[in-house]
């Protein structure tokens, strides 16, 4: 069970977070300016890293807010901890 | 009068709604008033008519509690407060503060009976708590003055350190009233048996 | 029977004797004993039988790393299988029984498979009992091999839970767990110090040694007074640290009443700790390896340190007369405690080629020390006789014509030993091969967490305590308390020296049939199945613990990986270092299910939510089922109705005159904000932005996906107000879906969202007199038809009290939702049955209201849809092509497959074969024409007999239904075929007239 910082409550428990999957995914549209391959990858592809995640979470049993951690998928280390709209910190490992 | 009467959340299948022993005592506060201010610019909480209403101005930092003229103010999340006390206080501060918010984006919600309220205190609470919830109570990490929403079994939970006896104020939503008290009563039992 | 009572001395009380029972016969052991050494004492040597030869088994050690002797203890409710004779204490009355001998331990049956043994390598099940299936063979198999029994009647134990967060958690209260626990808590920091024994000291308490200048016991002693008084330390005892987990998450079990007589028990048995730790110091110890020779596994053999354990701490010893098998000096302290307590030492053979300063010593006190020797064989089969010595060549192959017979009752091992390491590597620790130790230590950990002690690799005491003082106060000053360092403690006597590995006695020079030589006890691998596994090309350690089942018992391989590894040295001819280990995962030791479900177990597991009139729910003869997590009549029976009856009967109350449901449970969500009209048309299929105050609009949501996620009321309460109504069961996912869209998505919408479901009851008054019902109540809101009409909401009070009307229907009849304060509302319940009687009003359940709704062909999303349904298939198309916004999910409504013609599309079913039977929910819609198997058009989705109407309705998802309706379908069901006709959804009142009345 991981501890995860939420960056308003601070360090609290895994059971309190549910996580949202893959960060920084960015939603096309409008909806008739999409190709299918565009939905597609927005919907079903995603990063598989062996090293840092970048993941979004949200502190469903504390304050509910949203908000981006990067992981290291080798250790579970929690690497940083930052906001929703935020770029990610330089990570060694970070896919850009 | 009306001809409808109020029940308390464990008013229905729970015999007892109060356990005590020499190290833990757990109640059922009924009818505590509780109300929602969620606001979307924060500055809206600062504003010296809503400061003349509260007695105070609402705390900014995270998990934290603070006392107003007749009510409590708890964070809750970033722009969004727990008015906690007497219920006719939280109404009336919740009907001036909708009007005061009348044209901006806000929610000012009485929320008194959405929720089951209960009161732990004495030496054993804190291993009560431990044995049902993640957070870490120990005075060093928690004091009077704090509050947190976490987990107590599985349903969600606003728990506020009262004083340093230590009493809590424990809230979860009313549906689960009698989980809680299921839960609480019984790990209640087994400090007082091991 | 070898083993015997001291005459004095050990921890144990002898003024507090105990009596047990083991295979129905009555012992006397004394508090402080174990099962196994209360056994030993009073000479049961052979304790169970192994579990594929069923080969008579006595104790190999004395704690955890025990494989052999597995217990079930008592019976009933209180019945535990499984348990290690060495892990239980001695309690008053305990019943024990060995796991795997029928009839008996001394006359078992299935020993005859040890005859066969060169039949039963490795795998043999599996190669052997392949035709026609596995499954066939093996129940009997089990039946043969299994362990113990699983308890029949249920758990009738309370099993506790604590969270903890600490600064520095010590995992072991031995030497150096004490030490380290002692310079972590001067400086103040929150400690934990935890030990699955009852006692503290660790090997110090089968030890003769001297802490600086006292007794070991007394700086025990004084150790434990100092760090019970510590404020913030906490000592448990009986605790054992079963799992490290991540970031610094350590899962422990205390056994709270597993000591007590059963009688003496009472609270909870065990409790599951869940501890945060900040630092984690494990100092675990180091188990013992046994030697692998042949017949290494008869009653007698043991762990020269367990000997020495039973002897001094338990006043039990294994024999009278013992000899001893060595590879490093450790045993020559074994052997030396053994000797002061009196047992007669007949030889130690000694791998080493040299006398080490130990072997002198004790060679010079008079006992007969081969050396460059080992044991070959044990004479004996239920007990040891006599021990085989050979010497050994530089190549380590025993020499043939060297033999020395020495009779003996009891024989002692010591291959080295193997730091537990356990807890560091589920951590993530790496470990490296310690070629001094010839063991597995530790290397680098990205967590917090440090090995010291032996658990480090350091044999040394006096080392070890050193090291454990340095990082008991390092470990503080991670966590920011200014810990001084701390003078540790000196402990005399060294007792390790240099080690000769023979991971496998080589008797292949040797004449005769020896017979195999075990690796792993409690699985029955011989290091010969390990070489058949490596013959068969299975060459990575994880390969061949499957392959073979090495270390895949309950004890997970504690006494047997290590000399596997070994032994896979040699057979494959690379290094130990390179061979590698297996994973080690937790639990270190196995832990009751029990401890980890809790509390959470009958009504509190997923407990169901009760509605505001439940209490008059049940007085009224409510059947209540889970529905989406609530407890909801489904119907309520008068005088023994069935489910049918009933809900016929509450549903033409409905449709005649006036029935009255809790819809408390519907999902309410305010919305507000400048935006909101903007948020809230993005969320739904429908176009929204047109909807005015005062007014409601039904509306479904999806998923990204496009799939129907849920459908509801949104009712606008006024500008830029909105309450969004989901169904009962999605009220939370939905509030969940707002507030990540408006969070992660849309952050610049300025929009509030706030769920509010259980502060308001909702009480649904349906059927044609529902407004007369209404009016008998004193209510602020206009309820005249042209005032309020339908689709409308209102804001006002009912009887003083705040309420919200929204006019929606489910029925198709006219229809209130009456929304009051949660606290009123069982009395508001209960006013409307007192004033709906004079209109023969009736409480209808859950599964009357899916019967109307069903005659009204109105969609339930979940069970007329799945996970594949879009809007277009449940007639959202056109709803759809007149908005032009964008919406969650609009784009996947536009892929290929969403366009299809032949989707499958939501309809009625109408029976044409004239029987009252509705059709089957899930029976396949067929060509008319069609003989199954064959390919399916649809199915059915709801189904029910319409009292209403006098015959079964339906409704179901058919491919290109729509176009197809007035088609005539077969409507298979597990080889029934019954006939219907598509239609339109919506029998009863297809035109709606008595919505609006």
């Amino acid at each position: 069970m991981l501890q995860i910082s939420c960056p308003y409550c601070g360090a609290r428990a895994e059971i309190e977070f549910r996580c949202g999957g893959q960060a920084h995914l960015e939603r096309p549209g409008p909806h008739d300016q999409v190709s299918d391959r565009q939905w597609a990858e927005y919907l079903f592809y995603r990063d598989n890293p062996k090293g840092v995640s970048l993941e979004r979470w949200v502190h469903r049993f504390g304050c509910r807010q949203w908000f981006n951690v990067a992981r290291s998928t080798l250790t579970h280390e929690i690497l940083a901890v930052y906001g929703m709209g935020e770029q990610p910190p330089q990570l060694e490992g970070t896919k850009r | 009068m009306s001809k409808l009467e109020r029940m308390s959340p464990l008013g229905r299948g729970i015999s007892a709604t109060a356990y005590s022993s020499e190290f833990v005592s757990l109640r059922q506060q009924t009818f505590f008033g509780v109300a929602k201010v969620i606001v979307r610019k924060s500055d809206l909480l600062g504003s010296p008519e809503l400061e003349a209403l509260l007695g105070v101005r609402a705390p900014q930092m995270a998990n934290t509690v603070v006392q107003g003229s007749g009510v409590e103010i708890a964070w809750a999340a970033p722009n969004q407060w727990l008015l906690l006390g007497d219920e006719a206080e939280v109404a009336r501060i919740c009907a001036a503060a909708q009007t005061a918010f009348r044209d901006e984006t806000a929610l000012v919600l009485q929320l008194t009976h959405a929720y089951a309220v209960f009161q732990i205190e004495k030496t054993g609470a804190r291993d009560v708590l431990a044995s049902l919830c993640p957070l870490d109570l120990h005075p060093r990490a928690f004091a009077p003055g704090r509050c947190a929403q976490s987990l107590l079994g599985d349903a969600g939970v606003f728990i506020q350190q009262c004083n340093e006896a230590p009493s809590f104020r424990l809230m979860v939503d009313q549906t689960y009233a009698g989980y809680a008290w299921r839960l609480l009563s019984e790990a209640c039992k087994s400090l007082s048996s091991s | 029977m070898s083993g015997f009572r001291l005459e004095k001395g050990g921890r144990i009380d002898r003024s507090r004797p105990l009596s047990f029972t083991f295979e129905g016969v009555s012992y006397e052991g004394y508090a402080g004993d174990t099962l196994g050494s209360a056994l030993m004492a009073n000479g049961v040597s052979m304790l169970g039988r192994s579990f594929k030869y069923h080969r008579p088994r006595g104790l190999l050690a004395a704690g955890l790393d025990e494989p052999n002797a597995i217990m079930q203890l008592e019976d009933g409710a209180q019945a535990r299988p499984n348990v290690k004779a060495t892990g239980v204490e001695l309690y008053d009355g305990l019943r024990a029984a060995p796991v795997n001998a029928w009839p008996s331990l001394s006359f078992d049956l299935l020993s005859v498979n040890s005859m066969f043994a060169r039949f039963i390598p490795a795998a043999f099940y599996y190669k052997t009992f392949m035709w026609p299936h596995w499954s066939l063979f093996e129940p009997a198999i089990r039946r043969a091999a299994g362990l113990g029994v699983s308890p029949e009647a249920s758990d009738e134990d309370i099993y506790d839970k604590r969270y903890a967060a600490c600064d520095v958690l010590v995992v072991g209260g031995g030497p150096a767990g004490l030490q380290a626990a002692q310079a972590a808590s001067r400086s103040g920091a929150r400690v934990m110090l935890v030990d699955h024994d009852a006692q503290w000291g660790g090997s110090l308490m089968a030890s003769n040694r001297h802490v600086g200048q006292d007794p070991a016991d007394d700086w025990i002693g004084r150790v434990v007074e100092e760090l019970r008084a510590a404020p913030e330390t906490q000592l448990l005892n009986r605790t054992l640290a079963f799992g490290f987990y991540d970031h610094g998450l350590v899962g422990l079990c205390e056994r709270l009443t597993d000591h007590l007589p059963l009688a003496e028990r009472s609270g909870p048995r065990l409790r599951f700790w869940k501890v945060r730790a900040k630092s984690v110091i494990l100092a675990t110890g180091a188990i013992e390896r046994p030697l692998v020779f042949p017949n290494n596994d008869r009653p007698g053999v043991m762990l020269a340190g367990a000997g020495a354990t039973y002897a001094a701490r338990y006043a039990a010893a294994p024999g009278r007369r013992a000899v001893f098998a060595v590879n490093n000096d450790s045993g020559y302290e074994s052997a030396a405690v053994l000797r002061r307590l009196g047992v007669d030492i007949a030889a130690i053979a000694d791998a080493r080629p040299g006398l080490s300063a130990k072997g002198a010593q004790m060679a010079a006190s008079g006992i007969n020390v081969f050396t460059a020797s080992t044991i070959t064989n044990v004479r004996g089969g239920k007990k040891v006789r006599a021990a085989e010595l050979h010497k050994l060549d530089d190549d380590g192959q025993a020499v043939k014509g060297s033999a020395a017979l020495v009779e003996c009752d009891t024989v002692l091992t010591s291959g080295g030993w193997s730091p537990v390491v356990h807890l560091y590597s589920q951590a993530g620790g790496k470990l490296r091969f310690d070629e001094q130790i010839q063991a597995f230590v530790p290397r680098e950990c990205g967590q917090h967490v440090l090995c010291v002690g032996a658990a480090g690799g350091e044999f040394s005491l006096t080392q070890g305590l050193a090291d454990a003082a340095r990082a008991g106060a390092a470990a503080a000053r991670d966590c920011g308390f200014d810990a001084a360092d701390i003078e540790p403690a000196t402990v005399d006597g060294e007792a390790f020296g240099n080690i000769r590995p023979i991971w496998q006695v080589d008797v292949s020079g040797l004449a005769g049939e020896r017979g195999k030589a075990w690796l792993d006890f409690q699985n029955d691998v011989t290091s010969d199945d390990v070489a058949l596994a490596i013959r068969e090309n299975f060459k990575s350690v994880e390969h061949v613990k499957r392959y073979t089942t090495l270390g895949m018992a309950s004890d997970q391989g504690k006494t047997s990986n290590v000399n596997g590894i070994g032994v896979m040295e040699g057979a494959l001819g690379k290094p130990m270092a390179q061979v590698g280990t297996t994973t080690f995962r937790p639990p270190y030791d196995p832990i009751e299910i029990g401890a980890f479900a809790g509390r959470r177990v009958g009504e509190n597991i997923a407990p169901l939510r009760p509605l505001a009139a439940e209490d008059a729910h049940e007085m009224l003869g409510a059947r209540f089922e889970d529905y989406g997590g609530w407890r909801r009549p489904a119907f309520y029976a008068q005088d023994g109705e069935d489910e049918h009856a009933a809900v016929r009967r509450e549903a033409l109350a409905v449709r005649d005159g006036v029935g009255l449901f809790e819809a408390s449970p519907l999902g309410k969500i305010e919305v507000a904000g400048a935006d909101a009209r903007e948020f809230l048309n993005r969320f739904y299929v429908n176009n929204m932005a047109t909807l005015k105050p005062q007014r409601c609009r039904y509306g479904v949501m999806l998923d990204e996906n496009g799939v129907v996620l849920d459908d509801g009321v949104l009712a606008c309460l006024g500008p830029n107000r909105y309450l969004a109504g989901t169904t009962s069961g999605h009220a939370a996912l939905i509030a969940d879906n707002m507030d990540e869209w408006l969070q992660c998505e849309w952050p610049d919408l300025d929009v509030v969202v706030q769920e509010v479901t259980t502060n308001w009851a909702v009480m649904n008054v349906n059927g044609p007199r529902a407004r007369d019902l209404l009016r008998k109540f004193d209510c602020s809101i206009d309820l005249a038809a042209e005032a309020f009409p339908h689709m409308h909401v209102r804001e006002g009070e009912i009887e003083g009290v705040a309420c919200r009307i929204q006019r929606v229907s489910f029925s198709g009849e006219l229809s209130y939702e009456v929304a009051v304060p949660w606290g009123f509302g069982a009395s508001f319940w209960a006013a409307l049955m007192d004033a709906g009687r004079e209109f023969g009003v009736s409480p209808f359940g859950v599964e009357t209201l899916m019967a109307l709704r069903v005659e009204k062909g109105f969609l339930h999303v979940g069970a007329d849809t799945d996970g594949m349904t879009l809007p277009q298939d449940i007639g959202f198309g056109g709803v759809i092509s007149r908005k032009a916004a964008d919406f969650i999910g609009r784009r996947s409504t536009m892929r290929p497959d969403s366009l299809r013609d032949d989707r499958r599309q939501f309809v009625g079913l109408e029976c044409l074969d004239g029987s009252a039977k509705p059709l089957t929910v899930g029976a396949h819609v067929l060509l008319p024409e069609s003989a199954p198997p064959a390919l399916t058009q649809g199915w059915v989705t709801s189904s029910v007999y319409s009292a209403a109407l006098g015959k079964p309705v339906a409704l179901g998802m058919v491919a290109n239904g729509r176009e197809r309706i007035g088609e005539e379908v077969k409507i298979w069901d597990r080889g029934v075929s019954r006939r219907a006709r598509i239609s339109a959804p919506g029998a009863y009142d297809p035109e709606g007239k008595r919505l609006h009345v």
